[in-house]
Formats: structure tokens, sequence, C-alpha cells
């Protein structure tokens, strides 16, 4: 398989070379999970969607209607609403190459792009592959007193526990600040990421139960999201006592919390997420802004007729 | 993460306790507070109320083998033809913006302008298991100044 | 650059000239998407089943002390009605294996947690009819309503609550054709676009008591017809008497289609759903729209 060829030096070198260190004391590169490599729990070795695996849970227990909803009519609708004969890719900033001026910037990782430190996506044309599509949706409960009452924190994850049928993580304060006794480690609250089902059945609960019963809520802002097509929006406390399984358990809950919802999608801009999540029940208001890069994606004339012209 | 034996540590420190806190298991003897505490905690933790393990012997393990097989299967096709329909409907809008264009630029151009902001009504719902009472609303009278349609 | 305007400002002049013959027409594909979930397939629901019944054997014990206060009534209740499995005992025999207890549930089995009978519909007849329509009770028992609708037991193809799980689209007899129904493109309102011409047509044939929603300002499809009113499939053939019809998506809202009388084109029409409009339209119509119509 590996040829000696004879003008190098040696080719089999790289491909048979081992995974690790061979002096002692060795350091794997894989890491070893050593109740893997006992025999008494044989389960452990499958993975979690086998259903000999301690960790398998079916999930397929019902009709997901939203999903259906948005593969029987959003969907076609979407790319219908989306497309645009002509439209070119909008390039995004790019990392760039060094000038090579001197020698140092040989094999240097590429510059920053410019005027912005992460480099920002090329948003594609709009085709059947790229259809905007509902990833996700995170449940993020940070909890300001908690610092001084560690027992709040406990309360939010079960109150996400309890609306979303998941089991919640605990998330953890950053950064210190002195004047407000917060210090990095103390746990603050908690978070959910929903996928599948579970985001199909929180979502249809927030938009039929809990929203149009929300008082003063219009919609969410058509001002939010983070560019690339994630719509972020809040719930105070008073609106998360509408949650069923919290309204019909009240003496259980003193005391309720706030949190944000994070919705993904996998829409390119949030004006493209917008629309997606408007079909599934979300009702927007406000003004909108749209980046003016995004509304002159065809193909201009001047250049449509130099084209023909060559 | 939320374990009963580090949160009644850390949580003690701030509530005073009436009495001294001998026996953790003891729910006696524990104030009102950290009663509630650890009776939610217990709501979220595995302990004490998971089930035995599955124990399937190799004739029910080759079924359910073979009903997730199928499962895939029948799923795949499903998406498969659901992807072919999608593919058509972009050729089709695609042809049609072009024989637009050729024949007739003005209407081409409103056809192809951009549609942000465009919104779903919210009458159009997702699907209920059961229909409402009122399964369709007939008394519907168009708005006076004609601002109705988007 | 100055080539260049030049260059545009013929070729604008050149299309005008030559567009304003050519007979377009804007057709409208109006639907009524689904108002119940879809049926599901024998396979699905037996599938569905088995998952269900795995989960609910793996699923933890309902902790039953956080949602009953201990020495409330509801607890009580709750508690009452539920069946309890037997306990292990010293010296007794159990032919399936040992009952494993915690918390009162067997641990080896899936937990049936019963609901206490209150909330439950009550058994009589009469008192649940009484009670059913009594709207302002908030405490009536709860009923579905049924999938199917008398339209669907009549076959009455001119409603819009039959087939409650389909998508339903509108087709028209116009001129002693089964199609969408479609309205010429005249000159004068070549300003308002295709789908408004569509929408503003829809309202001279079926009323503008309809509230409608067009999912987009472009065509999602176009037929086109040569002189003798007959489909062309081939796509370079390119004769000044071909007449191009656009196809706009729309939803109807609220509302319904009622057909006037003023009208002459058209005669008749239906709500169909997708395997429906195979067996009423034109082959070669069908073979053009087949992949627009949901199959939900």
């Amino acid at each position: 398989m590996f040829q000696q060829s004879v003008r190098q030096f040696s080719s089999s070198a790289v491909a048979q070379k081992v995974g690790c260190a061979q002096v002692k004391p060795v350091h794997h590169k894989v890491r070893i999970i050593k109740k893997f490599l006992s025999p008494k729990y044989p389960e452990l070795k499958y993975e979690p969607h086998d259903i000999r695996s301690p960790k398998y849970k079916p999930y397929l227990t019902t009709p997901d209607r939203v999903q259906d909803h948005y593969f029987n009519t959003l969907q076609s609708d979407l790319l219908l609403i989306n497309y645009r004969h002509g439209q070119q890719p909008i390039y995004g900033n790019k990392r760039r190459q060094w000038d090579m001026t001197s020698p140092y910037h040989l094999n240097r990782p590429l510059r920053k792009p410019k005027g912005q430190i992460v480099p920002s996506p090329t948003i594609k044309p709009r085709t059947y592959e790229n259809v905007p599509r509902l990833e996700g949706v995170t449940l993020n409960c940070f909890v300001k007193d908690a610092k001084l009452y560690p027992a709040q924190a406990i309360s939010a994850a079960l109150q996400l526990q309890q609306i979303t049928g998941c089991k919640p993580k605990a998330i953890f304060a950053k950064t210190n600040v002195p004047n407000w006794k917060l210090r990095p480690g103390m746990k603050m609250g908690a978070k959910i990421t929903l996928h599948g089902r579970d985001a199909s059945q929180f979502i249809s609960t927030l938009t039929e139960i809990v929203l149009p019963r929300t008082r003063d809520f219009y919609g969410i802002s058509n001002r939010s999201g983070d560019r690339y097509g994630n719509i972020a929006f809040g719930l105070t406390a008073e609106e998360v006592k509408l949650f069923p399984e919290i309204e019909n358990n009240q003496d259980s809950w003193p005391q309720n919390f706030g949190f944000d919802i994070t919705l993904h999608t996998s829409a390119q801009t949030d004006a493209d997420a917008r629309i997606l999540l408007s079909g599934l029940g979300f009702p927007f208001t406000g003004s909108e802004r749209i980046p003016k890069t995004l509304l002159n994606d065809l193909v201009s004339e001047e250049e449509e007729i130099s084209t023909t012209q060559q | 993460m939320f374990t009963v034996r580090s949160t009644v540590k850390t949580i003690t420190a701030h509530v005073k306790p009436t009495q001294q806190l001998r026996y953790k298991r003891d729910k006696a003897g524990l104030n009102p507070q950290l009663e509630r505490i650890v009776n939610q905690l217990s709501v979220m933790s595995a302990a004490r109320k998971q089930p035995r393990l599955l124990k399937l012997c190799d004739e029910d393990y080759i079924k359910h083998r073979t009903v997730m097989k199928a499962w895939s299967l029948y799923r795949k096709n499903k998406i498969e033809h659901n992807e072919s329909l999608l593919e058509k409907q972009y050729q089709s809008m695609n042809e049609a913006a072009a024989e637009l264009q050729s024949i007739n630029p003005k209407l081409y151009e409103i056809a192809n302008e951009h549609q942000f902001g465009k919104r779903f009504p919210l009458e159009i719902r997702t699907p209920t298991d059961f229909p409402p009472r009122q399964i369709w609303f007939y008394d519907y009278f168009p708005k006076v100044d004609g601002s109705k349609q988007q | 650059m100055m080539q260049i305007r030049q260059l545009t400002r013929s070729f604008a002049t050149a299309t005008t000239t030559t567009t304003s013959n050519i007979p377009i027409k804007s057709s409208l594909i109006l639907s009524r998407t689904p108002i119940v979930t879809q049926d599901i397939s024998e396979f699905e629901k037996l599938f569905y089943n088995y998952q269900e019944e795995l989960e609910r054997r793996l699923m933890w014990t309902f902790p039953k002390w956080f949602y009953f206060k201990k020495g409330t009534v509801a607890e009580r209740e709750f508690s009452e009605a539920q069946n309890y499995p037997i306990p292990n005992a010293r010296g007794v025999w159990f032919p399936q294996g040992n009952p494993d207890l915690k918390h009162g549930r067997d641990r080896r089995f899936k937990q049936e947690v019963i609901l206490p009978k209150k909330h439950i519909e009550s058994d009589n007849n009469n008192k649940e009819e009484d009670s059913d329509n009594d709207f302002d009770n908030v405490g009536r028992p709860i009923r579905a309503n049924s999938r199917i609708t008398k339209f669907d037991k009549e076959n009455d193809q001119t409603s819009l609550e039959r087939k409650l799980p389909r998508t339903l689209y509108l087709l028209v007899n116009q001129n002693g054709n089964w199609k969408f129904p479609s309205f010429n493109v005249l000159s004068e309102n070549e300003n308002s676009g295709l789908h408004k011409i569509a929408e503003d047509g829809l309202r001279i044939i079926g009323g503008d008591k309809i509230n409608t929603w067009s999912v987009s300002n472009s065509p999602a499809a176009v037929i086109k017809y040569d002189s003798n009113n007959k489909i062309i499939h081939n796509t370079d053939n390119n004769d000044q008497l071909i007449t191009r019809e656009f196809l706009i998506k729309s939803h109807i809202i609220a509302g319904k289609f009622d057909l006037q009388k003023s009208n002459n084109s058209v005669s008749d029409f239906k709500w169909l759903v997708k395997e429906e409009i195979k067996d009423l339209v034109d082959i070669s119509y069908y073979s053009k729209i087949d992949h627009l119509l949901s199959d939900i």
C-alpha cells in the first residue's frame, strides 16, 4: 500500500506513524475512558441510540405536528418567498492573506478580516437546498438573586425542566464584580437547548397558550436577531406563570423566573428567519431594518450587459 | 450538577437552620425552606426514580433492529420524495422568472422584488389534532380603505 | 460607461415595443391549508405506539410528592386512584420474579399513572350532553370534535370544510376546461404586477368577501399554450402567438369563494385535493402542476 519511492527519504514514516509517543511515560493522543476498558459494564460501550445502552431514550413517540406543518405548507412557500431570479452570493468579510513583505509571513495564520475580528459568512442565493428550518430553541435562565440565595438557581432549573420536560444544565458566573459580590464559579441559573420534538412541543405551547394570553405582548421585536438567523426574545416572570405546567401547580411556585429564548434557524439572514418564524406562529412588531447589501443582491444591469457583450 | 449533598452544603451556609443539621436524609429535621429545595432536587435527580435496565433477548433485539430499519427506510423515502418535489418547484419558478424577464420586463421587475418584511398571517395556524368548533370563518368583509392586502 | 448607458436605453426601448402584444395570463393557485393534522398510516401508528411503550417503560417514577402536598384532599384522591403493585415479602414465591418497588412503582415495568375519576368524563350520558352545550361552563367535559365533517359525508366539493387533514385547491370550470382560475393581463394594469392581477381577477369571479394571502410576487410556474390552446411542452418554441400563463400561489384565510352570476366565463367551481384534481383536469395540464400541489 505504501510504496517506497526511491527519490523520497521515506513515505511510510508519516503514514505508519503511531498516534502516541513511544518513550515512557506514554501520552495517548486519544483520551482513554477507563470504564470502557473494564469488562464489567459491557453496556457502556454501546452508542446512546442503541437500545442496549443505558443511555437509550426513545424520542419518536408521537407525530410532530409543527414539523409536519413545516414540510406540508411552509417549506414550499418559503422557497417561493425567498426566491429571486438572478440572485448573486454576497461575499462575507474573510480572513486576508499576508502581503509577504516579511519572511515571517510564511506559514503565519491568515490576517484578520478588515474591520472585524471574526470573519462573516457568505450569503448564498436561496435555492431548494437552503430553505430555512427551525433547528433548535435555547432557554437561558440567569437569576440575578442567585448570588445571595443559591437555592433560586435550583428553582430556576426545575422551572425549566417542568416547562420543557428535558434536563437543564447549570450556568455559572464568569466574571468577578466585587461591587455586586459576584465571583466566577457561582451557580447562577440554568439553561436548556431543545431539538426536534421537544422544541416543537415547546414552541407550540408558547405560541398557542402562553403568548396569546400575555398582556402587552405585541410580538417579537423586528430589531432582534444576531444577523445570521437566530432570533432571541425574553419572557418575564409574570409571563412564565402562564405555562400550563406552572399554572396548574401554582402552590409549588411561590416565585417564578423569567428567561431568554433563542430561536435557532438555518436561515442565512435575520429577515429570512423572521419570515420562517412568522409561519410557525410568532408575531413580529416594530420597524424592520434590512442591511443595504442584502437589498442589492441581483446582478446589476450594467454588469449583465457587459457580460453579454463579451 | 444539581446534587442534594453539594447544594445542601452550600445553602446551609446562607440559610441558618433552626437546629443542627445532622442527618441529611431526615427531612423532618430540616426547616421548611430547605425541605422545599430537597423536594425540588428530588424531582430533577435520577436517584430512586430510575427503572431497571432493559434486558432484551437476542430475538427481541433483532426485532427491534428490524423495526428501526423499516422506519428509517420509510422516513428516507419520504424525505427524498419531498426533496425532489422541492427541486422541481425551484426549477419551475426559475423557468417562469426567466420567461417573464424575456417577454415583459415591467412585470418581471415587480415579480422579482425582494420579499423582506413578508409575514405569514397568524390565521394560518399549525394544524391541531381535532378541528375547532367553528371550522371556517365565512363572514369576512373587506376593509373599506382597501388596504387589507399585503 | 457612456456606451453602456446608451446600450441599456436601446435595450429597454426594444423590449417595450416587442412585448406589448405578447398575450400573458395570470393564474391563481388558491389553497386552503390543512386544519387538522395529517392522517397517519397504519405502520406509523404501530411504530409510534411501540416507541411510546418503550418510553413509558424507561421513564422515571412520577414524583407525586412534588405535585400533591402530603395530607391534602388532592393527594388522597390521587393515591386512591392508583393501582399499587404488590410489594416483595419474605417467604412468598413470585412466579414472575421478585417485585422491585421504589416509590410505589415496580421498577421492572412501566408505571401507570391514573388520574382521579372526576377529571375524566362522567358516565351519565344525558348529563354530558347538557353540560357539553353549555359553553359558559368552564368545567364541562372535554370532548374532541370529529375530524370528519358533514360535508365529507355528503361529498360536497364546493365546501371549504371538507377533507380537513388535506390541502384543498380551488378549481374553476373556465370556458369548458377545469383549471385554476386565470385572468388576462392587459397592458393598462401591467403596473400592478401579476399577483395583484390574479387577486383582483379572483374577486371579480368570486365576490370580494374573501380574504387571501398571496405567497409571493413571483410566479411559481409558467404554462405555455399555442394558438389552438394546446399546452406546449418543449421549451425552445419562440412563436409570437404563444400565450403564457403564470401561476401565482395564494392561501385563502377567511371568507368564501362565491361564484358571481354576472360572469359568463366561469360556470362552476370546486375545492379539491391533489388526487381529485388528477382525475378532473386534462393530463397535459396536470403534468405541469403536479409538483406544485401538496401531497398532504
